[in-house]
């Protein structure tokens, strides 16, 4: 049985449980066009990419039934690489949460404990990556929606550096901050995802020229910082204590430890509230019952807006509503310009760090995978989820996650390597060196190996 | 710097304000809706209102964004078929998508 087809049983048996994907390939469908450098892998893609004549709900209602036309730059390179795709995974709505308990679709389920969230917003992918239910995934970051569902579910997923990989085709959610990028069980996969995805593309203008070579960075003489702001938070000790490993192995191997400081840092949740809601309240003003999906007849075409836009659910009104808001007369100096200040003071921050050392490492997340239907109640509870992995986002700088260890009770915990802008070969080659002498990446849910 | 969560909040993010913006954004919420975000809005927005705690001496102008890449101004021959929107919009006639009135007579907002 040709492994397309034991992925495609495999997802069939386990959605019930997990709930990783909104949908599946035919499986007569599942023979790529063509042979090409990923012609050995099957992919899962995000359920806010498009893939020509396949559904594209972002998890809401309000595109329920949705087939998309055209395939995002994304695909239309995976396909030309020979890589199969099994199907759409799931996610929090219109990548809005941390927990993909947000889906309109139901939540995806951590793999490790079923009670526990896998992360989000691309908890279906990361979920089905270590479930064994494809070979790698893609997914979308804009505060840690790759690397946090990639840390709850140990397996390796980089956010790239913003306009590294082209955004047409994904629907936007923060679109100066929304990147796309791939999740693996392993970083060597994640580079050969990476590279093919990665590249200038003229459907996307906030791309560059960019051709991804490998390179091996060494650990000897590698500086490394530690992020005062993100250290000096409350995280949980099992999660600090495996990560603090995690840095003694590059010390190990002759790397140079140091503590920098990123002052505005702290700024960075409450920036990133402010800009995304507004982007947010822009950008899903086209979910009108009109471009994009059917809506009945009315005889007010208000009366079309409200039906379809009733459907979006609670996170994703808040966040339009909280988007007008600051983007409204009186507010707009008070929030949304000093929110881009202090963006880009938090990317000054960096840029000046990254002058005496070449890579930053923090944990990923502050605590362990948490219940399913503990924070969705309270959102500024849910929005803590984001505080190690959201500076990064606003800097427009590229960050990996990948598993160095396990709590007490089975969970797994992730690492996050920071480096500057373009820095994803040295962030994959460090991945590699700590993966060919360590074996957390190679660890599978019992249930599911 | 630690991140305060508080219940006190001082923002003018009232019922009636989200009511008015509900009706700018075409949201519409149920009573139960309206009533849950009052509470939770004012609470988001005092999180936010950290960033009033930076002064506007201390940043950096919000910075211009890269105007040299753009694409010329010139109709790409890609597009969808009138195949493809037909079976997208809610209606469609005559080569075009129906939609109601856009302008009507009456006064109501």
């Amino acid at each position: 049985m040709n492994k397309a087809a034991v992925y495609s049983r495999q997802i069939a048996e386990t959605n019930g449980e997990l709930n990783a994907f909104l949908y599946q390939a035919d499986s007569a469908s599942l023979t790529a066009e063509t042979t090409g450098d990923l012609s050995d892998l099957a992919l899962a893609i995000k359920d806010n990419i498009a893939v020509s004549d396949w559904p594209t709900t972002a998890a809401s209602k309000v595109l329920e039934g949705y087939i998309s036309p055209y395939d995002a730059t994304v695909i239309r390179r995976l396909k030309k690489a020979g890589a199969l795709l099994l199907g759409k995974t799931n996610l929090d709505e219109f990548a809005m949460g941390s927990s993909t308990e947000n889906s309109a679709y139901g939540a995806s389920k951590n793999p490790w404990d079923t009670s526990k969230v896998p992360g989000g917003s691309s908890g279906g992918s990361a979920v089905a990556v270590a479930a064994g239910l494809c070979d790698a995934a893609l997914g979308s970051d804009t505060a840690g929606s790759i690397r946090q569902p990639a840390a709850f579910c140990g397996v390796t997923g980089l956010k790239p550096t913003y306009g590294a990989v082209s955004r047409y085709g994904l629907l936007a959610l923060t679109s100066s901050i929304d990147v796309i990028g791939p999740i693996a069980r392993d970083a060597k996969t994640v580079e050969r995802v990476f590279s093919v995805i990665s590249g200038s593309d003229e459907y996307d203008q906030t791309t560059f020229d960019y051709v991804y070579k490998p390179e091996t960075t060494s650990l000897k003489g590698l500086r490394v910082g530690l992020p005062k702001e993100l250290w000096e938070l409350d995280i949980d000790q099992e999660v600090s204590r495996s990560v603090k490993d995690f840095v003694a192995y590059f010390e190990s191997n002759g790397a140079i430890t140091s503590k920098v400081s990123l002052p505005y840092l702290s700024y960075g949740l409450p920036a990133y509230y402010v800009i995304t809601p507004a982007e947010v309240s822009a950008n899903l003003a086209r979910y009108d019952g009109i471009r994009f999906q059917k809506s009945e007849r009315r005889a007010d075409l208000k009366d079309i807006y409200r039906d379809t836009r009733a459907l979006f659910g609670q996170e994703v009104k808040r966040r339009i509503l909280l988007g007008t808001y600051v983007l409204s007369v009186g507010h707009y100096d008070a929030y949304y310009q000093t929110a881009l200040r202090v963006k880009d003071m938090i990317r000054q921050d960096y840029e000046r760090v990254f002058k005496s050392v070449d890579v930053l490492i923090s944990p990923t997340t502050p605590t362990l995978p948490f219940d399913i239907g503990s924070r969705v109640k309270d959102p500024i509870a849910m929005y803590q989820s984001d505080l190690l992995t959201v500076g990064v986002n606003l800097a427009g700088i590229p960050a990996i996650a990948l598993p160095c260890g396990f709590s007490a009770s089975g969970m797994p915990i992730g690492a996050q390597i920071i480096g500057p802008h373009l820095s994803e070969s040295r962030l994959l080659s460090l991945s590699k060196s700590y993966q060919e002498e360590t074996d957390y990446h190679t660890k599978r849910p019992r249930k599911y190996s | 710097m630690p991140l305060v969560h508080s219940t006190e909040t001082m923002s003018d993010i009232n019922r009636s304000e989200i009511d008015h913006l509900s009706s700018l954004a075409r949201v519409y919420l149920s009573p139960e809706e309206a009533e849950e975000f009052s509470g939770q809005l004012p609470e988001i927005v005092d999180f936010v209102d950290q960033l009033s705690q930076v002064s506007a001496e201390e940043v950096s102008d919000v910075p211009a964004l890269p105007v040299d890449k753009l694409r010329p101004d010139k109709p790409s021959s890609d597009s969808l078929t009138l195949e493809q929107v037909e079976k997208l919009a809610p209606e469609f006639s005559q080569e075009q998508v129906v939609v109601p009135p856009v302008l009507s007579d009456s006064q109501d907002e």
